[in-house]
């Protein structure tokens, strides 16, 4: 076996850039070399594991596994002999993978890696352990609530709409016992695929070797890796949700889902692109500098659970709101037919011949190239130059559409039903209290 | 002889005008492919060259040294202002800027720090005539109009409005006030400033303030050097260089021993967490022990088995973190928290002072560990060209020398133990810091009530119902006469008009 991927590697290595793969095999190595700091970066990441194993009723688990093997690593020694290295360890559950993460100095990476390896080999969770981590997860949750809510709001509003998992729950994380997190955590070690992807000043034979004490001794049986979820075809209709908060200014998010995770995503980041990738996007240009209602909006395509979104932002003053909310979700289901769009299309498509460039770093290209092998999308021949404006006219007419556009706002109550009673009193409008993010 | 050489060489230079202004002054080796090389490019002009092949791109950031703090108190916000207009507008009509950086595939973006406002660029690899005819079109010829002081107005009072709304902001602010002696401590400055300013004055602190700040280019990336200073030269070498400053940067006069060793207190209902910060007066980097304080950042950052950790699991913070920096003359520092309001603030003190004894007889293997994680930490700057460009710049704006950061890595390898009790003994007691912290306001439990206050109370109440019912009879009687009155008003007028 061992042969087997030094082989596959080494030729890998030879052809300079790895090529996208259907499939991981087991203990590949993407690679590359950085030379410009003595430092070296190794994910280990167990394909299979992560959130997506966890049933609704085990929602939190992952990385209350996560948590454990850090809070076990500081209190068995684990972290201090990493520190003295100057060894970071992380761990971090996804969606459709886990991974245990090292990032140090090149010259203790040998070290480094036996200690990662005596760490997730003799791992043993106990009750005092969780009980532990429950109560660092119950602040963490309510740090995110306090702090930035965004991502729970945008979750808890796809899984309102769209039937999927919410992802944070104190009532299923008082329910974790030890045994699922033992079950999660054996699976993972067992995981059908583990592979590594690293960055280092050293080169690619002493990266291999390094690695050695991972690879030699796992077992298999454990955690597949799948992109099916379960089916989310069904949709509420138009829908906003307001969460109450005393504040001057009125956060505002529009959710378009548009397809699932293991569909190709050119169009979708074509169309994020055009409206704010940056001060030429179409969003920036109307709404902050010519109509002066938001400081930075922003607009990104994400995925929770297998279901894929597209994302706006922006927080006008509480005065500017009405003005902004009326505008925008006018500007996001009128787009198809707004000229400034194509104009904006047309140019976009010029900004990225000579743009790329930009994403040619070590690590941004090895982060495409492991996402490639993961999610193993169908891609289109020619990237986004192969999308024509008929391409993007139909997704916009299939998906940027009234039934298909979800509102969420933060801020006064009452200031938000105001507005949309007045525009949309039609709408189905969810009045929610941001504890319930969390419930 | 030599006597006679230098001078023929003078007159060929000057007569010619091809003989470069430039000068190297310093070079340093920040790992096995990077080397960074400073240059002066006229009195006022330095520039940090690194040529670095990894990605087919360069990053070109301008640094002027002077930033919000070093504005006149009550006249803040002049240097974001600007800030606002050489990066969006430049030399070009406004919006064109934008438009140009984008289309040749770069990106842009400014900010306005305390010491420093600076102006980040970043394109593909042969492109690098345009980012220095957009840098010397800013720096000679920048617009400052009505349309582009009205449109900008807008967007920073929108950005204003979104700091001021964050109470962590209000706090960073107070907290710097006390340090900079200003009481109304406002980088973006206040509402009504910004709104009453307008060309002319933005004109004239442009021309007579910022202009004649002294400047730091550092370029980064797929670049040749011997092309980057041909064209730095061709841009600013016969710049003529402005006289003195009309309005000089106050004499920075540290620390504030008005509130040295002080604790202030606010108050506020409706918090949910109190917040603690605490700042020591360091010296600037570049001092020989600003290393020591950084491994002893690190130290009571770490992750486990530190002051951090042992307050976050306690549960005696939700929070906690360290942090150090460098400013013009002085350095801070500071451990920041954020607390339940039952946790006391003088345990919070007291675990503080603990841990410093505790770290003045720090072991060999601790000391090793903490300058490990110091240099992997800096050693991360080096794989993006971003942060790399900002340590040069920083170490100009608070010390004038760029290249501090690589001599501070040589300076982390090389501290000792017996360096660690001293350096605590001499920055970091209390005398020589500043506390804030923000708290509910104190609820004082009252006594319990007498038969005799309850019964006192009730007739209180009896009368002031009474009273109550009284004012309102006489307001409906009032109402009413006063009804009839204006109706019989009413109707005449109506009467008149339709006549």
């Amino acid at each position: 076996m061992f042969l087997k991927v030094m082989i596959s590697f080494v030729l890998c290595y030879v052809v300079g850039v790895l090529p996208a793969v259907a499939e991981i095999s087991n203990h590949h190595i993407f690679y590359r070399q950085d030379k410009r700091a003595p430092v070296t970066s190794i994910e280990i990441v167990f394909l299979g594991a992560g959130s997506k194993q966890e049933q609704p009723s085990q929602t939190g688990l992952a990385v209350a596994a996560s948590k454990l093997i850090q809070e076990i690593a500081k209190k068995h020694g684990y972290m201090d002999k990493l520190e003295a290295l100057g060894t970071r360890l992380n761990t971090s559950p996804r969606t459709l993978y886990h991974t245990i993460s090292i990032y140090g100095l090149s010259e203790h990476c040998a070290e480094s890696i036996e200690i990662v390896r005596d760490l997730i080999y003799d791992l043993e969770f106990s009750e005092s352990d969780l009980r532990q981590i429950k109560k660092l997860m119950v602040t963490d949750y309510q740090n995110y609530l306090r702090k930035d809510p965004h991502p729970l709001m945008r979750n808890f509003v796809v899984a309102q709409t769209k039937g999927i998992k919410k992802l944070k729950s104190l009532k299923t994380l008082q329910d974790l016992s030890l045994k699922d997190i033992r079950q999660y955590y054996d699976q993972l070690l067992k995981t059908d695929v583990v592979f590594f992807k690293v960055i280092s000043s050293l080169d690619s034979t002493e990266v291999t070797k390094l690695l050695r004490p991972i690879t030699e001794e796992r077992q298999r049986g454990g955690f597949v890796h799948s992109l099916k979820f379960p089916t989310t075809d069904y949709s509420v209709g138009p829908s906003a949700f307001v969460f109450n908060a005393n504040i001057k200014s009125v956060l505002c998010q529009w959710l378009i889902p548009c397809g699932d995770i293991s569909e190709e995503s050119t169009i979708s980041t074509l169309i994020s692109d055009v409206l704010l990738d940056d001060a030429r996007g179409l969003i920036h240009q109307y709404f902050r500098q010519e109509l002066g209602l938001v400081y930075g909006p922003s607009c990104k395509v994400r995925w929770s659970e297998g279901v894929r979104y597209l994302y706006i932002f922006a927080d006008p003053k509480l005065h500017n709101s009405e003005e902004l909310i009326v505008k925008m979700s006018d500007f996001i289901r009128e787009l198809s037919d707004n000229p400034r769009f194509w104009e904006s299309l047309k140019e976009r498509r010029e900004i990225l011949k000579v743009s790329y460039v930009h994403n040619q770093t070590p690590k941004r290209s090895l982060d495409r190239e492991v996402s490639r092998a993961i999610y193993n999308r169908p891609t289109r021949k020619g990237g986004s130059d192969s999308v024509t404006d008929e391409d993007v006219r139909s997704f916009l007419e299939k998906f940027f559409i009234s039934q298909n556009m979800i509102m969420v706002f933060a801020g006064p109550k009452d200031h938000i039903t105001g507005i949309l009673n007045t525009h949309w009193p039609e709408i189905e409008v969810h009045e929610q209290s941001t504890q319930s993010l969390i419930e | 002889m030599i006597k006679t050489y230098t001078l023929i060489a003078f007159f060929v230079c000057n007569l010619s005008s091809t003989c470069p202004a430039y000068q190297l002054i310093g070079t340093a080796t920040l790992s096995e492919e990077l080397v960074a090389q400073h240059y002066t490019i006229n009195a006022n002009l330095d520039a940090v060259i690194v040529a670095d092949r990894t990605t087919p791109t360069f990053e070109y950031q301008t640094y002027y040294s002077a930033g919000s703090a070093d504005e006149e108190e009550g006249k803040q916000g002049r240097l974001h202002f600007l800030e606002h207009i050489i990066s969006g507008t430049g030399s070009r009509e406004y919006g064109k800027l934008n438009q140009i950086v984008i289309a040749n595939g770069g990106q842009k973006n400014a900010s306005t720090a305390y010491h420093y406002t600076r102006f980040m660029m970043r394109f593909p690899k042969d492109k690098f005539d345009l980012a220095v005819e957009i840098d010397s079109g800013r720096y000679y010829n920048t617009v400052i109009n009505e349309e582009v002081v009205e449109k900008e107005k807008k967007i920073i009072l929108t950005e204003r409005s979104r700091r001021v709304a964050s109470l962590n902001r209000r706090i960073v602010n107070y907290f710097f006030g006390l340090v900079y002696h200003k009481k109304n401590f406002e980088p973006l400055g206040t509402e009504a400033f910004i709104k009453q300013l307008d060309p002319v004055d933005l004109q004239d602190y442009y021309e007579n303030f910022l202009r004649r700040q002294k400047r730091l280019v550092v370029v980064i990336g797929d670049v040749d050097v011997d092309y980057v200073l041909a064209k730095l030269d061709e841009a600013y070498g016969n710049e003529q260089i402005m006289g003195e400053l009309s309005s000089k940067l106050p004499t920075p006069h540290y620390p504030n021993y008005e509130v040295l060793g002080k604790r202030k207190t606010h108050t506020s209902k409706n918090l949910l967490l109190s917040r603690f910060r605490k700042g020591w007066y360091i010296p600037e980097l570049g001092h020989r022990d600003y290393a020591g304080l950084l491994i002893l950042e690190r130290i009571l950052e770490k992750p486990s088995n530190s002051l951090k950790s042992s307050l976050v699991d306690s549960g005696l913070v939700k929070s906690f973190s360290v942090s150090i920096n460098s400013y013009k003359g002085f350095g801070l520092m500071t451990c920041y928290a954020e607390l339940p309001h039952d946790t006391s603030r003088n345990t919070l003190h007291a675990m503080i002072r603990t841990e410093l004894e505790r770290l003045k007889s720090i072991s060999k293997s601790e000391l090793n560990a903490a300058r490990n994680q110091q240099l992997t930490t800096m050693y991360s700057s080096f794989y993006n060209r971003s942060s790399m460009a900002s340590e040069f710049g920083r170490a100009f704006a608070s010390a004038n020398k760029p290249l501090l950061y690589p001599k501070l890595i040589k300076d982390i390898k090389s501290i000792r133990r017996e360096d660690i009790p001293r350096i605590i003994n001499q920055y970091l007691m209390d005398y020589n810091s500043i506390t804030h912290a923000l708290t509910v306001p104190e609820t004082k439990e009252s006594p319990p009530r007498t038969f005799l206050e309850y019964g006192v109370m009730v007739l209180a109440c009896v009368g002031l119902i009474a009273l109550l019912g009284g004012l309102v009879a006489l307001l409906v009687w009032g109402g009413k006469k006063l009804h009839q009155k204006f109706s019989r008003k009413a109707n005449e007028y109506v009467f008149e008009s339709d006549d």
